[in-house]
């Protein structure tokens, strides 16, 4: 009976039946009480979302193997552990403990198989960054060798990005494109591997900008989903590659939307992700969701709420952009820098990792009026760059180096910052593009007062759109100190009481004070008192704009011109 | 043939397009009453005036038509601007515009008492693009 149920689990893993395989497991626990059961209900958890269980069970299945003298099986469970403390929940120390814990069992095992090799990923995972690339290179001979196309999967995926950060480009991409190849082939026995692959590939596709380095693979997986269980790796109503990386990444964190300028979305994501993080210990394996909300607190102008959110992480790596970008907000770009300077300390060999913390350091740098350091930086990331290719770097480096030339007096600066904005917008990050045109707008207004009216407008705007209320302020005043009533996009009729709003609708039409003072019943007194309210509180200057206004923005019902006056008694 | 009357409402114009808005006090009765895109009295059709400027500085009034009954002159005329700034919500677009208006104007002992102003408000806002339906100007 237990046997039974037990190959049942088992077949349901592979076919990705999460549900059944942990009602087989379940049930073959209840009626022997095995190791095998006990682990093949762990992993049925874990892919039903519940990791903290997953683990517990997978730890107690764990001992039970040793118990059995099944050495083999414990080390593999040992460093399954070992992975996810660490990538999952962030827990090292309970990590290196699996990891000394296999470490032993496998040096007394005669037949480890490909063993080792996950030995060497997981302890390469344990140095911040994988310093040693070496270890995949030596995983993938074992992966090979064993034919543990998991393995090789991982192996593959990890090495790549460890090469991509050091800018080696292409090898890593290469790397990755093949983990991806094995891994939609169906070679891989664990879909968990499919995911790794496709979470590594996301997580160097938002380094480099690249959409393009997932999209093709998206689209694959979707195809190919009928024919290979991925169970809730990829949602099945999902049926186009975007729509499957914005719920791949999106059942993580909301950082995809932050590049995408999607604020709102990125903000329920970002507050879900960080809310789990908190409750479950779970953190998503590509992006740091405290980073990515402060730095979306500090986009929204909530600086305090920025502030409480950060508190604890300050020294994480992965927090140091969302840190300075607090401190620049707050005015105190010497502490950004400071911050910026001594995490790039730590990402020394690792040039595209370092490569956003550079941007900003010339930002913070130039805020500290420290010229030479920006100018530094700017080189730094002009090199990176360089190697790279992408879209979005190039934009960055022509969006620093557009700053640097404004500082110098160079006129260079504004085909520099036009370049950056139009590369921005093609690249897809349009929060970027929007700031790029108000550092233009601030260096043409001397020159051009229109053209900077326009590209602040155009900013503006875009800043309202997506929410960046602390850059829509900003642009604002920037309007402002040109003599430009700004925040047009910002006027809507909802400003108006439901009075005011007939006013307009009447006024919209072409009826005159005493028209709509007839119409709704009130004295021509009144109905002028209503005019003078409504171009006070939308900023018009005249009861034509005001109708100009109506035109646009009243609802069509409200505006039409459904409702013709019977007379027209304009001048009596 | 040329009268008191039509003078005062030529000289209206040529303050206009010489953005001497608050010198039609020279013409104009202080008890003034408006309609329509006037306003309702004299500081009305001076801000909305104004209101016209800001948007478009150059703005330039062409009388085409000037017929006079008794004390009541009726007007078209063709202005002429530049998109310069924010107008409704729409922003700058430095477009030219060119659109038609209507004034009827009742002039007592040489001074404006009474005007009543429309302008091709449609025209205005197909030219700086803010219709999803507008050619290029």
């Amino acid at each position: 009976m237990g046997e039974d149920q037990l190959a049942a689990g088992t077949s349901a893993l592979v076919s990705g039946d999460w549900a059944a395989a942990r009602e087989a497991f379940a049930a073959s626990w209840a009626a022997a009480a095995s190791a095998a059961a006990l682990d093949g209900l762990g992993q049925a958890l874990w892919w039903l979302d519940e990791p903290s269980a997953a683990l517990e069970t997978r730890s107690r299945a764990f001992a039970l193997f040793r118990r059995d003298g099944a050495d083999r099986s414990a080390a593999a469970v040992a460093l399954w552990l070992a992975r996810e403390y660490r990538n999952l929940l962030g827990r090292h120390a309970m990590a290196e403990g699996w990891l000394a814990r296999s470490r032993s069992l496998l040096e007394d095992l005669e037949d480890p198989g490909s063993l080792p090799g996950w030995l060497l990923v997981a302890e390469s995972e344990a140095v911040d960054l994988g310093s040693d690339g070496e270890r995949f290179s030596h995983s993938l001979t074992i992966a090979r060798r064993h034919r543990d196309t998991d393995l090789e999967i991982v192996a593959l995926a990890r090495r790549g990005a460890w090469r991509i950060a050091r800018g080696a480009v292409s090898e890593g991409t290469s790397d990755l494109h093949e983990a991806m190849a094995a891994a939609t082939a169906g070679e891989g026995r664990n879909v968990q591997y499919v995911g790794e692959a496709l979470c590594t590939l996301l997580e160097v596709a938002g380094w480099l900008g690249d959409p393009g380095l997932v999209e093709e693979w998206a689209q694959l997986l979707v195809d190919f989903r009928a024919a290979y269980a991925f169970g809730p790796l990829i949602p099945f109503e999902n049926t186009s590659a975007a729509d499957l990386i914005s719920a791949f990444c999106t059942s993580c964190c909301g950082g995809i939307y932050l590049v995408t300028g999607r604020l709102d979305a990125a903000e329920e994501q970002l507050v879900r992700g960080v809310h789990r993080m908190t409750t479950s210990g779970l953190r998503p394996r590509c992006l740091h969701p405290v980073a990515q909300l402060g730095e979306l607190r500090v986009l929204q102008g909530r600086l305090e709420e920025a502030e409480a959110t950060l508190t604890g992480f300050e020294q994480d790596r992965e927090c140091a952009v969302a840190v300075a970008s607090l401190d620049l907000s707050r005015g105190r770009p010497s502490h950004a820098v400071e911050v910026l300077t001594s995490t790039l300390m730590t990402l020394q060999d690792a040039a595209v990792l370092a490569f956003p913390l550079q941007v900003q350091l010339v930002d913070a740098a130039l805020a500290a009026q420290n010229v030479e350091l920006a100018r530094t930086m700017v080189a730094a990331i002009a090199a990176t760059a360089a190697v790279t290719g992408t879209t979005l770097h190039r934009a960055q480096v022509s969006q620093a180096q557009g700053r640097l030339a404004f500082v110098d007096g160079d006129p260079r600066s504004e085909t520099l910052l036009h370049s950056a904005a139009r590369d921005f917008a093609e690249a897809g990050a349009p929060l970027q593009a929007a700031r790029t045109r108000v550092a233009l707008a601030r260096v043409v207004v001397g020159r051009d007062r229109g053209l900077a009216v326009t590209e602040a407008r155009s900013a503006l705007n875009a800043f309202e759109r997506m929410g960046a209320a602390a850059d829509a302020d900003r642009t604002a005043a920037f309007l402002r100190d040109l003599g430009d009533r700004a925040r047009t996009t910002a006027r809507t009729v909802d400003v108006l009481s439901g009075r005011e709003q007939q006013v307009l609708a009447l006024l919209a039409q072409g009826f005159t004070n005493a028209e709509i003072a007839e119409r709704l019943v009130i004295s021509v007194k009144t109905a002028g008192h209503h005019v003078s309210n409504i171009l006070l509180k939308l900023g018009l200057r005249s009861r034509t704009e005001a109708a100009a206004f109506a035109l646009l923005r009243l609802p069509r019902h409200e505006a039409g011109p459904s409702h013709q006056p019977t007379t027209r008694r304009g001048s009596e | 043939m040329e009268t008191i009357e039509k003078g005062v409402v030529r000289r209206m114009y040529e303050l206009i397009n010489l953005g001497r808005v608050d010198d039609l006090d020279e013409i104009c009765s202080p008890d003034l009453k408006g309609h329509a895109g006037a306003g309702a009295d004299l500081s009305e059709l001076k801000s909305s005036l104004n209101g016209f400027r800001e948007p478009f500085p150059d703005l330039t009034a062409d009388v085409r038509h000037l017929v006079q009954e008794d004390d009541v002159i009726s007007t078209w005329v063709t202005y002429t601007a530049t998109h310069e700034r924010d107008f409704a919500g729409v922003p700058a677009s430095g477009r030219r515009v060119k659109f038609a208006a209507w004034d009827l104007v009742r002039v007592r002992e040489g001074r404006i008492v009474e005007i009543t102003q429309y302008c091709d408000l449609f025209t205005i806002m197909s030219q700086i693009g803010a219709l999803p339906t507008s050619a290029p100007a």
